[in-house]
Parts: structure tokens; C-alpha cells; sequence
């Protein structure tokens, strides 16, 4: 075939329905586009939100706002910027970028990546709906309790954010789930992983982030949502608890958070620099080691939001320590692009002058963030616009500014037109010199003691003008956002068509023919260095000729190459599902389940979770490639499996991620019955005894039991012997179902209720937690057995066995922990 | 299972980081722990609460606390650990650093990335560890 014919024929097969349908599409080149536009479009709202905020405080005594539209806007500009705007832009751009730029025709999931998509855009709506009923959340977007508790924000505005940001919150993890799986399991042939792009490193480290980073917020989230719900006592002091367990949880999410958002924009900062330099990036190797460092370190900081709530100085000095370390893996970062530059000849287009702008704005960031942590000086500015100013230059240096540099360095990419470098320049000074006019005052208005989150001020205390630049600084920004949206769309019309490749980039995307085809590589290219384009110009000419693997279209499946997690050799094809209503279906099926919590009509919740499991059963069953053969011919001479019959299945490495996500949110679990263990006098509180350990200690047994039998119906299965598999799968269903049922057994022993105190309350969250686990487990044996019956289990096809053992184990694991703290620890003598 | 760390995996790469986070939980919990429940509840831990005494001088004594003393003896193990890792990952870039016949050159490459970033990674986090680890030595009171 030629090229064209080629072309015409996987647009064929990876294309989108047309009209409406086009809400079934699931490819990463669509959705990647959904989560970048709708991510802008949030980060637009919530500048609104910041313009009224900044024209309240323009002078003293305004009453542009009253304090309660004042605490709702400023709740809803932090929630929106991190959780809106920052994440799904970053993933989106992930999405968007990533198999592109490891040579894979799509991302390794593709329903969830079109899940991810309307669990984001459901959450959002659900979110900003608040203001629809006057209700919207307003305890700041760190929600901290006591004030977003029940008895100091009786309406819904809390619950709006808990279950909002936990439904957008599902979205991110989704995403970085199938991102990592992606990244170590469809790399083109020969990327090993000292070849792999800066973006894409950073990217991995990023998703690895989300995935621990995000459980201790939805842990957190649903704490205070059951707590405000069905009063059981987490935050509340009185009967056992503490309102520190939440400002934890939070920061354990929230300062990871900064990270996570940073990295991706030093992966483009990675990517724009070489290119723009004409020089290979100096320090490859240091980056990623900066990467990888800041990924780990950044987990050690969250207690530098907490240094003014009373914890001892010398903990308080592990966090100053571990805040001011973190400062060495972004030095290294910041020298390697300098070097870069030094080295080259850069060419200074638009991308590059964000670049710089990047440079000083974040330098300066990081040298305040070096103030911040320390102790002394973080007390006297704690809770001033010093601090705003401070997290602002960080963030909007750190994110923005290279989002921006990516955006106009990648637009020629999507849009095969150039931008007018004229009104990008405006949009760049426009931008650098608003910001600097908004924030850099701030710091003096921090210093001169103004707090935050007030919505008005006297006038004489100094801080009159420094707010009425702050402001005006403010309106040059939106200013210069403007322009940018002009530029943006003028550029569809009159930019000049740039053909591939207008920056003379090194990456894989570039040869990629615009405008961008779904399926993105007609054969999937060998790379042999770390600048593909940069070592052989004429690459894309044989990738459209089919020189490559997986040029062969005639069986008309989706399909890309499944290569080894290190040295990105050919181990398998992936086969990838087409267009699909079920993630939009599922998706709708979860925001049921929210609204019924919101509004406290249980039912309907309970309607949502259940038909959310029918779909997903659906989701699961629709998917079991029986009209695939085992084997097939990649080209290049490689004759390779199909994921299922592989050992290495995408779906496999899923699973071992999401149990990575769910032991993150069960360590926060432990950690918080740890934690309200030490900050209570005794435990447990006089009047409590232990349950029926008798009782407890025969369900460990049968539990514990379970796991061999899975362990031999495993083994029945890759020996052939299908009806042991069966009787395997049946004997440990029944004995989960006798363990629940011994589980509330155990439970009524105890005869009290988790309202009373903290102690039961902990009792019954850990237990119920792992229920939920139990039945999960359940449901995944009896789809596994039913799929048997149907023959799409055997000793071949093994996959399905291998999940569903797993995570039984994984689930025995976790009572084995639970049932030495809930049951053995307390009464350890 | 202990074959994920080596430093030819992906995980071994970041062991120095790994041995950080463990470090860095274990020092935080203990201390926490300790100056919540050394007077309220001393059942768990009393054993803890014990103060040794050292004489330094023949006028004046200086109470070593027991969890300066434990957070002492764990930074300086760990940054033994740390230290003897990095030995061996320096020494294993160093092999592949003078080329192995029965190695293919690509897999080679990748060895040097891995452990030239598997050092790296534990010097950086020797660096923090340290570095966390200097206030223990200062012998301030550890629940002030």
C-alpha cells in the first residue's frame, strides 16, 4: 500500500464516530485535546475569580464583595486553579504528548483515558453548581476543620467540595495510573530508559506522585464527609479526635501537589530548551536524577504548612531540613537549562522568552520557599501575603510560565499553522510585567502584616498603594491572557502553515503528520538515541512508508507495540478498544452517586455505586479479545503475542498500580489511627473492650486460608485443570462470604456505636474499609468464574486469574495489618 | 522479591531515596510519638522515658534524652547503609566503565545510566539524611 492508502485506512480504524458519537471517542489525541481546553477554560474562570478578589482589596473598605462572596471566591479560585486547571492541564497535556512522543499509537487504557475526561469535566460542573444554589464552598480550598465541619458550616458548601474535588480527584489517578503503565510498557522499540524524553521521565515521576500523593486528600475527604454525614468523630475533639489529622492528610497531598504540578513543566522546559538552543540538553542524566529526587523529597515537606500548630521544634527542624534539600534537585534543574543555552545558539522565539521568564520568576519562588522554611521566619509572615506572593511566583512561574512555552512551542504540532511572534511577545511582556507588578508588592504587603483570606482592610496601615498596584498588576495579566486568546484564534486563519517540524525539534511527535492523524504512526520506528530526529532527519518518510513495525492494517484491530519496561524490547501487541459509551456511561453512573450524597438521598447514592459496578462489569466483559489469535507477525521479522496471552499484560501492571494508590490511602487510614492514637490519653478509652477475638481470629483464619486456595485454583489453571480452577474460585468465594459475614458478627461484639468516640469509630472505618475490599475481591472471583464457564479462561489466557489472585491477596494482606492494629495493638501490654 | 532493588532495576535506582522516606517516617513517628507519650501513657513505651546521664564535666551534667540517643544511633546507621550502597553502585559503574566483553553495548549503556543515577541518587540522599539529622546532634530538647 502506499502511504496514502495507508493513511486512509488506520484513519479508518482509529478515527472518531461523527455528530454525537464523538462523546464515544476514547483516542489520547481527542481526550488529551478535551482535558487541555477544558483545563484552560477553568483556569479563565478562575482569573475571573481572582479579578474580583484583587478589585475587593484594590482599596481599603471596598464592598465590591461582602465576606461571605469574598470566602466563596477565594475558596473557589485555589480549588480551581490546583485541582481545575493545574492537574488536568498537566495530564492533559500527558495524554496528549506522551504516546506521541514514545512512539505508541495510543495511550495503554484508553476507556479510562475517556473516563478520566468526564470524571474531570462531571466534577467540575459539579463543583462550580454550587453557586447555582448560593452554596458554594467557602472554608478555603485547604477546607480545614473545624470550619468546614458540620457545626461551623452547616450547608452543603463543604460537601460540594469533598465529593467535587474526590470525583475530580478520581480523574487524576485514573489518568496517571494508565500514564505510568503506559510510558513503561508501550515505548518504541529500542527507547530504553536512558534514552527516554525529559518530558516523558518527568511525567512518570509525576504520575507515581499522583498515585501516592492523592489518596491521603480522598482518605481526608471522605473522613470529613462521613464525619459531617453520619457523625462519627474524626476531627472532633471531644469525643477523641483532632482537628491536626486533616491539616496532615491535606499537606501530605498538598505539598506533593506543588511537584506535581512543577515537574511536567520542567519536562517542558527539558524539551523546549534543546531545541531552541540547536544543543543536545547538557546534564541529561542529572536531570533525571533531579527528577527522581524532587519526586521522593517533595513527599517530605507537608509539615512546613504546619510549623505554627504546635509540634516540637526538633520535628518541626526534619521538615526545614527536608524543605531546604529540595532546593538542591531544582538548582541542578535550573544550571542543566542555563548550561544548555550557554552551550547553544538559542534562537529566541516566543517558547524561549516564557523560558526566561520562567527563570527569573521561579528563582525567585525558590528563594523565598528557602525563607518560608525556616522556622522563625516562617512564623513572623505565616498566614500574610508574604505567602501568597510567594506560592504565587512559585506556581505561576513554576506551571504557567512554561505551559505557556509549551503551548506556543507545540501549536504548530496540532494546528499546522504559526502563531504571530508579534502578539506573542505582548503576550509574554504583557504577562511577565503583570505578574511582577501584581505579586512582587505583595511581599512588602505580607511583611507589613497584612493577613490573608480577610476580604477588607482599614486604610493607614500602610498597605493602600501596595494593593492598588497588586491590582492594577492584576489587570495587565488578563490583559496579556487576552492576547493570547486573539492570538490563538487569529493564528487558525492567518498563521502561515508550518509543515512538519517548523523548530527543527529532536522528539518522535514531530514526525508525526499534521494535522495529527488518530492513529499517529502508520509503523511504529526503532530509536536509537535520545534525538531521534537530531540522528536520522528522514525517519518520519519511513515511518509513512510502513518501513517499521505494525504496518500492517488489514485486520483492522487497534493495535500498538507492548515493549519491556527497561530496555524497550518488542514482547508483545496491544491490542486497544475502539470507540466506546461505556467510560461517559460509567462516569454519569458516578456523579449519580455524588448527587444522591449530596443532596443525603442514600438510595439514590447507593443506586449510583451499584450501577456504576454494572458498568463496570459491562466495561470489563466487553473486552476479552477472543477474536484475536494468540500470535501475531509485528513486522521486522518479530512475531509476537497478544497481551492475553502475554505475562507482561498492561492490565496486570494497572492492577499492581492501583494497588499501589489503594495501599497509599490505607496507610493514611493507619496513620491516622496512629496519629489519634498518640494525642489521646488512653487507649483504649476506659469503658471499651475488645471485641469477640475468638470471633475475629477464626475470620483471619478462613481469610488467610482463602489465599491458598486462590494460590491452587491459580495453579489449576496454568495446569490445565479448569474444573479445580472452578471449585478453587467457588470454595474462596464462599469463604469471603462467610468472612463478612463473621466480620459483622465481630462488630455487634463489640456493642457500641462508632458515633460515641473516636475509638469505635476508627474500629468500624478500618473494618468497613477492608469490607469494601472483601467485596470487590468477591466481585472479581465471580466474574472470573463466570468467564471461565464462557471459556475465555485458561491456561493460555490466564490473565483474568492472575488479576483476580492479586488483589485477593492483596486484600488478605491488608486485614492481616488491619487486625493486628485494630485488634491486637490496643491491648498489647 | 529483594532482586527489585538491585540497581540494574528500575527501583533500585532510587534505593537511596527509598532508604530516605524510611528514615524520614521512622524518625518523625518516633519523635512524635515519644513527646506525646512519655508522661500521658507510658505503658506503650515506658521503657523509653528512662534519661541516661552522662557527666561531662565534674560540675555540671547534661541529660541525654533517649530518643536523642535512638534518632542518633538510627541517622548514623543509616547513613552507614547509605555510604556501603553507594560504595557498591560506584563500583559497579566503574565495571561497566571498563567494558565487558560478554555485555552488549546497549545494555551496557543502559548499566552505566543506571548506576552512575543509583549513586548519585545515594549521595544526594546522604546529603539529606545528614542534613535532617544535624538538629539531633545539637541536643536540643527533643519535645520543646
Amino acid at each position: 500500500m502506499t502511504p496514502s492508502q495507508l493513511h486512509q485506512r488506520f484513519t479508518e480504524i482509529w478515527g472518531n464516530p461523527p455528530g454525537l458519537r464523538q462523546l464515544m471517542a476514547v483516542n489520547h489525541t481527542t481526550v488529551g485535546l478535551r482535558f487541555i481546553v477544558t483545563a484552560f477554560i477553568f483556569f479563565l474562570i478562575g482569573g475571573l475569580l481572582a479579578m474580583l478578589i484583587r478589585s475587593q482589596l484594590a482599596v481599603p473598605d471596598n464592598t465590591v464583595l461582602d465576606h461571605q462572596a469574598y470566602n466563596q471566591l477565594f475558596t473557589m479560585h485555589g480549588t480551581t486553579m490546583m485541582f481545575l486547571f493545574g492537574t488536568p492541564i498537566v495530564e492533559g497535556l500527558a495524554i496528549y504528548m506522551i504516546p506521541k512522543m514514545i512512539g505508541a499509537r495510543d495511550l495503554i487504557f484508553p476507556r479510562v483515558t475517556a473516563f478520566g475526561y468526564w470524571c474531570y469535566l462531571f466534577g467540575g460542573i459539579f463543583l462550580y453548581s454550587s453557586f447555582l444554589v448560593g452554596a458554594a464552598p467557602d472554608s478555603g480550598w485547604f477546607m480545614y476543620v473545624p470550619l468546614s465541619g458540620a457545626a461551623f458550616s452547616p450547608g452543603p458548601n463543604s460537601d460540594f467540595w469533598l465529593l467535587g474535588v474526590t470525583f475530580v480527584e478520581i480523574s487524576a489517578i485514573a489518568t496517571a495510573i494508565e500514564l505510568v503503565v503506559g510510558i513503561l510498557k508501550t515505548r518504541a522499540p529500542g527507547m530504553a530508559i536512558h534514552r527516554m524524553p525529559l518530558f516523558v521521565w518527568a511525567i512518570l515521576v509525576t504520575a507515581f506522585m499522583i498515585v501516592v500523593g492523592f489518596p491521603p486528600l480522598i482518605l481526608a475527604s471522605i473522613l470529613l464527609e462521613i464525619e459531617r454525614a453520619f457523625d462519627l468523630p474524626y476531627f472532633d475533639v471531644a469525643r477523641g479526635g483532632d482537628p491536626l489529622l486533616w491539616q496532615h492528610l491535606f499537606w501530605l497531598f498538598g505539598h506533593p501537589e506543588v511537584y506535581i504540578l512543577f515537574l511536567p513543566a520542567a519536562g517542558v522546559i527539558s524539551t523546549v530548551v534543546p531545541t531552541f538552543a540547536r544543543y543536545p540538553l547538557v546534564g541529561y542524566g542529572w536531570i533525571v536524577l533531579a527528577t527522581l529526587a524532587t519526586g521522593f523529597l517533595g513527599f517530605g515537606l507537608w509539615v512546613h504548612h504546619m510549623y505554627t500548630v504546635g509540634i516540637p521544634h526538633l520535628a518541626l527542624s526534619f521538615f526545614a531540613a527536608a524543605s531546604m534539600a529540595i532546593a538542591i534537585p531544582n538548582g541542578i534543574q535550573v544550571f542543566s537549562w542555563i548550561a544548555t543555552l550557554w552551550m547553544g545558539k538559542p534562537i529566541f522565539k516566543t517558547p524561549l522568552l516564557f523560558i526566561l521568564g520562567f527563570f527569573f520568576i521561579f528563582v525567585l519562588g525558590g528563594l523565598t520557599g528557602v525563607m518560608l522554611a525556616l522556622v522563625p521566619f516562617d512564623w513572623q509572615v505565616h498566614d500574610t501575603h508574604f505567602v501568597v506572593a510567594h506560592f504565587h511566583y512559585v506556581l505561576i512561574g513554576g506551571l504557567v510560565f512554561p505551559l505557556f512555552a509549551g503551548l506556543y512551542y507545540w501549536l504548530p504540532h496540532f494546528s499546522d499553522r504559526l502563531f504571530s511572534e508579534h502578539l506573542g511577545r505582548w503576550t509574554f511582556w504583557l504577562i511577565f510585567i503583570g505578574f511582577n507588578v501584581t505579586f512582587l508588592p505583595m511581599h512588602l504587603t505580607g511583611l507589613l502584616g497584612m493577613p490573608r483570606r480577610v476580604y477588607t482592610y482599614p486604610s493607614g496601615l500602610g498597605w493602600d498603594w501596595l494593593n492598588l498596584i497588586s491590582t492594577v498588576g492584576g489587570f495587565i495579566i488578563s490583559i496579556g491572557i487576552l492576547v493570547f486568546i486573539i492570538d490563538f484564534f487569529l493564528h487558525f486563519r492567518y498563521g502561515r502553515p508550518t509543515g512538519k517540524n517548523p523548530w527543527k525539534a529532536a522528539t518522535l511527535e514531530w514526525i508525526i503528520r499534521t494535522p495529527v492523524p488518530p492513529y499517529n504512526f502508520i509503523s511504529i520506528p526503532p530509536v536509537q538515541g535520545r534525538y531521534p530526529l537530531w540522528d536520522k532527519e528522514d525517519l518520519g518518510r519511513d515511518v509513512e512508508q510502513g518501513a517499521f513495525f505494525l504496518s500492517d492494517p488489514s485486520s483492522g484491530r487497534r493495535e500498538t507495540l507492548g515493549t519491556s519496561i527497561l530496555e524497550a524490547k518488542p514482547e508483545q501487541i496491544v491490542h486497544l478498544p475502539g470507540n466506546t459509551w461505556i467510560p461517559l456511561i460509567t462516569a454519569l453512573m458516578v456523579a449519580l452517586f455524588f448527587v444522591g450524597f449530596l443532596i443525603q438521598e442514600y438510595i439514590l447514592a447507593a443506586c449510583g455505586a451499584g450501577f456504576t459496578i454494572i458498568a463496570l462489569l459491562i466495561w470489563q466483559w466487553q473486552w476479552n479479545g477472543q477474536s484475536v489469535p494468540d500470535t501475531i507477525d509485528a513486522g521486522n521479522g518479530h512475531i509476537l503475542p497478544f497481551q492475553y496471552v502475554s505475562t507482561q499484560a498492561p492490565g496486570w501492571w494497572g492492577l499492581v498500580m492501583a494497588i499501589l494508590a489503594d495501599t497509599a490511602l490505607l496507610s493514611s487510614l493507619i496513620y491516622a489511627y496512629f496519629f489519634l492514637w498518640t494525642v489521646s490519653a488512653v487507649w483504649p478509652p476506659p469503658g471499651y473492650e475488645n471485641g469477640n477475638l475468638l470471633l475475629a481470629v477464626i475470620g483471619l483464619s478462613l481469610l488467610l486460608v482463602s489465599s491458598g486456595v486462590m494460590i491452587w485454583a491459580k495453579a489449576s489453571t496454568i495446569s490445565r485443570k479448569s474444573a479445580y480452577m472452578k471449585l478453587g474460585l467457588v470454595m474462596v468465594l464462599l469463604l469471603g462470604v462467610a468472612f463478612m459475614i463473621i466480620q459483622l458478627l465481630v462488630l455487634q461484639s463489640y456493642g457500641f456505636q462508632p458515633q460515641e468516640h473516636i475509638y469505635p469509630s476508627l474500629i468500624y472505618t478500618i473494618t468497613g474499609f477492608h469490607l469494601v475490599h472483601v467485596g470487590i475481591g468477591l466481585l472479581m472471583i465471580g466474574f472470573t468464574i463466570t468467564r471461565s464457564w464462557k471459556g475465555y479462561v485458561n491456561e493460555r489466557r490466564s490473565l483474568d486469574i492472575r488479576i483476580t489472585a492479586l488483589f485477593w491477596h492483596y486484600t488478605v494482606v491488608l486485614w492481616v495489618v488491619s487486625f493486628m492494629v485494630i485488634h491486637l495493638f490496643p491491648f498489647l501490654t | 522479591m529483594l532482586g527489585l532493588f538491585k540497581h540494574n532495576r528500575l527501583i533500585g535506582m532510587v534505593n537511596g531515596f527509598i532508604i530516605w522516606s524510611i528514615y524520614f517516617v521512622v524518625v518523625y513517628s518516633l519523635l512524635s510519638i515519644y513527646c506525646e507519650k512519655k508522661t500521658a501513657d507510658v505503658r506503650f513505651i515506658g521503657y523509653l522515658t528512662i534519661h541516661c546521664e552522662s557527666r561531662i564535666t565534674d560540675t555540671s551534667f547534661i541529660d541525654i534524652d533517649i530518643i536523642i540517643l535512638a534518632l542518633g544511633i538510627i541517622t548514623v546507621v543509616t547513613l552507614l547503609l547509605i555510604m556501603f550502597a553507594a560504595i557498591v553502585s560506584w563500583r559497579q559503574w566503574r565495571l561497566t566503565n571498563i567494558g565487558q566483553s560478554d555485555i552488549d553495548e546497549e545494555v551496557q549503556e543502559r548499566y552505566q545510566f543506571m548506576f552512575i543515577t543509583a549513586f548519585l541518587m545515594y549521595i544526594l540522599s546522604f546529603i539529606a539524611i545528614l542534613w535532617i539529622g544535624i538538629p539531633i546532634f545539637m541536643l536540643i530538647p527533643p519535645c520543646f
